[in-house]
């Protein structure tokens, strides 16, 4: 079920009803609705691929309840690997399967070996990626002793299932969200309106901003071959927008709608594109992920100890994991890469370009030089996001190659010129919005605050007149791929 | 909790009122799909021959050229599927029906209108017909199918500058006066060749079988079929895929062969119809319409 859909504008009034409602009165009630809801929500897609959630979740259930019980530290890791080999598991088949088999034909195919093609016809479960990671997180901790296991099914199934999060994240942390399934939940006025407000500031991304930059980004990278270097830039920078507003949208809504039911979810963007150096972009961009792989992967590979050689070695190692996390493409190792690369310099130099303070702290603009740090930083995202969007490595290197050609100087062309120009309108209106509220957990948070209650209302409405107004054509959220 | 519903729903009650009225407004533009299905209603008894298809029958056949009472109930995109649906609703009902006339172009056998770009205008057969598609809760209503954009359009043009562009005459046949001039006719063909040219195998099939089963259930009901390629200009048949023509034309043949009652004529090369009676690439003008619904005449009255 999509949130940008109808199906799901029926589905939320009527769970939020049954849940302050009618299974108010009882923990176990509310959280028997919510995995119920969340299957629900789930099967909407596909029904087939719950038993996947089930499996995880009754697989990471009784690993985490044996790990805590046993002392015997053999007896703690056979349990936790067969939590990491069913997610993993799981993961692999479904995601990276094709990948492998392709690839190991391929290398032997150079010694002269024809292995031939077993690929097999897998669709990618939506979601597995996240919550898998999810319920892993809460084995590792357990394992770790920094988590009590649960001992209710339910409340470690409404865990792993919860239906806001369950298909593109935050991929939240079980220590953040699991006691909140156990407490009891009160209505909170503020925190419900906003819910609703963040949900329709996450709307707006999703289907003024994103929806519509998708119709170049995909006209201007399925016909690459067909248009100038500038048209490409350009084609790059709409999609650069449509990710970042796609994305952080669903999280936007994600996260309002879990304060619907009175819950709190994770951060998951922090406004990434007024970022002054790569490094703080992944600070600020999909911030549930890069901290999962932070915390469970970097740090105990050493993270930023050790020696130069270390340091390189294990950023290179997050950024080549998280790029394939993306998905079972050579482009994403690539995008991992260059990403990495860009840290290279600031390790060798031994500084590490950290930022205090967001851009322009306490001022309403930024100097000249955080102006350029951040338009450098954006440039780059713009030109490496080709990896991201590309079909495979081939054509996103014919991409670029086209944009660093001396058609960069043409004058570009667009299918519709006037809908590019609304939509350049459109994401400057945006990005403006974003930056007066880049302070905010999301940019309208209080930036209306100061208005009476008309006056919100009034921006309110014009937001819903823009989102069905420009309403492109509806367009699955790009991270259900992943 | 009472604080709550209290304002969200004084903050819904202007969203409903101006939905519910802009809903009421779009409903009320008259179109050709209410006129069509009331005039099957009201001559159920004496409609004769039927014609169903997409925008070449709506605008292609005139059913004023034609001897025996018809009815043109062609509509833009609309595809084998809707068709069959029609069909399937209606022959029983239809006393006096002898024939009816299905288009079969390039695009029949590949294109179904729930899966296209077009699909909002499943609302139509929804609203505005007896026929029910069982599609999704959207599609009962306006103001959910179609963007916000095009309906204030819509009701702009209607009761503001009093245009209707989706008029039909009371026999069905499309007058739209605003569609694009031929100008670029010859530029053009090439584009919507690309555009009509699909591979999708499993569509193929479906309808394939579809079309099967217009045939049968219209051999049962001893109804002639007349299935036509309709004529399209020069710069439009020179870029088809020779495959999915060959699929297409094969079709209509088998149909031919394999059953007494239907009979197929393509028309899609025929040197009687020249640049002048081309709207464009693949639509036949006024002109056009009336040299082809006299040559659709004589066929179903041969």
């Amino acid at each position: 079920m999509l949130f940008n859909s109808l199906d799901f504008t029926v589905f939320l009034p009527i769970v939020f009803v049954l849940y302050w409602f009618v299974f108010n009165k009882n923990l176990k009630q509310q959280n028997s609705l919510i995995v119920v809801a969340s299957y629900f929500f789930y099967a909407w897609w596909d029904w087939r691929f719950l038993s996947l959630i089930f499996l995880s979740t009754l697989v990471d259930y009784i690993v985490g309840i044996n790990i805590n019980k046993n002392e015997n530290l053999h007896i703690r890791k056979q349990f936790l690997w067969l939590s990491i080999v069913v997610n993993l598991g799981m993961l692999g088949v479904f995601k990276y399967f094709n990948f492998f088999i392709e690839n190991f034909s391929l290398a032997f195919s150079f010694l002269g070996l024809d292995l031939g093609s077993y690929t097999l016809n897998i669709i990618l479960p939506v979601g597995i990626s996240f919550y898998t990671f999810q319920t892993l997180s809460y084995t590792l901790d357990i394992y770790k002793r920094k988590l009590e296991p649960t001992k209710e099914f339910i409340v470690f199934a409404a865990f792993v299932s919860f239906f806001p999060q369950l298909v593109a994240g935050p991929i939240e942390r079980a220590k953040h969200l699991l006691p909140q399934f156990l407490a009891k939940r009160k209505f909170e006025y503020h925190k419900a309106t906003d819910g609703l407000r963040q949900i329709l500031w996450g709307l707006f991304k999703k289907m003024v901003i994103a929806d519509n930059c998708a119709v170049f980004a995909d006209e201007f990278f399925k016909n690459h071959a067909e248009y100038s270097g500038s048209t490409l830039l350009i084609g790059a920078f709409f999609f650069t927008i449509q990710i970042y507003a796609d994305f952080s949208g669903y999280s936007d809504i994600a996260i309002g709608t879990s304060r619907l039911f009175g819950f709190d979810l994770m951060k998951n963007f922090a406004f990434p594109y007024f970022s002054r150096n790569i490094r703080e972009f992944w600070r600020r961009w999909h911030i549930s992920l890069t901290s999962w792989f932070k915390d469970y992967f970097y740090i105990p590979i050493g993270g930023s100890k050790g020696s130069k050689w270390m340091q390189l070695r294990n950023t290179f190692l997050i950024f080549l994991v998280i790029g394939f996390w993306h998905g079972a493409h050579w482009k994403f190792i690539v995008y991992g890469f260059i990403n990495a690369l860009h840290f290279v310099p600031g390790i060798l130099r031994g500084k590490s370009d950290k930022y205090e303070h967001f851009v322009a702290h306490n001022k309403w603009l930024p100097s000249v030089k955080e102006l350029f740090n951040m338009l450098k930083t954006f440039a780059f995202l713009v030109l490496i996001r080709v990896f991201f969007r590309a079909d495979n490595l081939t054509d996103a290197l014919s991409y670029l190659s086209t944009i660093f050609s001396k058609s960069i100087f043409d004058i570009p062309v667009f299918p519709n010129r006037f809908l590019a120009f609304i939509v350049f309108v459109l994401i400057s209106i945006f990005m403006t919005v974003e930056w007066f509220g880049r302070n905010n957990e999301y940019a309208i948070e209080k930036i209306l605050f100061k208005l009476n209650r008309p006056g919100r209302f009034m921006c309110y409405y014009m937001i819903l007149f823009c989102m069905f107004y420009f309403y492109a054509k509806q367009q699955q959220f790009i991270y259900f791929q992943f | 909790m009472k604080k709550f519903f209290h304002i969200f729903l004084i903050f819904c009650l202007p969203v409903l009122a101006l939905s519910v009225t802009l809903e009421l407004l779009l409903r009320n533009i008259p179109n050709g799909y209410e006129l069509k299905s009331d005039y099957l209603k009201t001559n159920k008894k004496s409609i004769k021959t039927l014609l169903v298809g997409s925008s070449h029958i709506l605008y292609g056949i005139n059913p004023k050229f034609l001897k025996e009472k018809a009815l043109n109930y062609g509509n833009v995109s609309q595809t084998i599927d809707i068709d069959y649906q029609i069909i399937n609703q209606h022959i029983n009902n239809l006393e006096a029906l002898e024939t009816i006339v299905i288009r079969l172009s390039y695009t029949t056998l590949f294109e179904q209108l729930v899966n296209g770009d077009e699909s909002w205008r499943i609302k139509d057969y929804e609203l505005y017909t007896d026929i029910n598609l069982g599609q999704s809760f959207k599609y009962h209503f306006e103001i959910l199918s179609v963007k916000l954009k095009n309906n204030l359009k819509r009701i702009n043009d209607f009761y503001i500058l009093n245009q209707n562009s989706e008029l039909v005459t009371t026999e069905g046949w499309g007058t739209d006066t605003n569609r694009e001039s031929s100008q670029n006719i010859d530029t053009v063909g090439k584009l919507i060749a690309e555009k009509h040219t699909t591979n999708d195998d499993a569509i193929y099939v479906e309808n394939y079988r579809t079309l099967d089963a217009i045939v049968d259930l219209c051999n049962d009901n001893e109804v002639k079929v007349i299935l036509v390629t309709m004529p399209a200009y020069k710069s439009y048949v020179q870029h088809l895929n020779q495959n999915q023509l060959e699929l297409t034309t094969s079709a209509g043949e088998f149909m031919e062969n394999n059953y007494s009652n239907c009979s197929y004529f393509n028309f899609l090369t025929d040197n009687r119809f020249t640049r002048s009676d081309f709207l464009d690439a693949d639509h036949l003008n006024s002109q056009g319409a009336e040299k082809f619904s006299k040559l659709i005449d004589r066929l179903i009255n041969k």
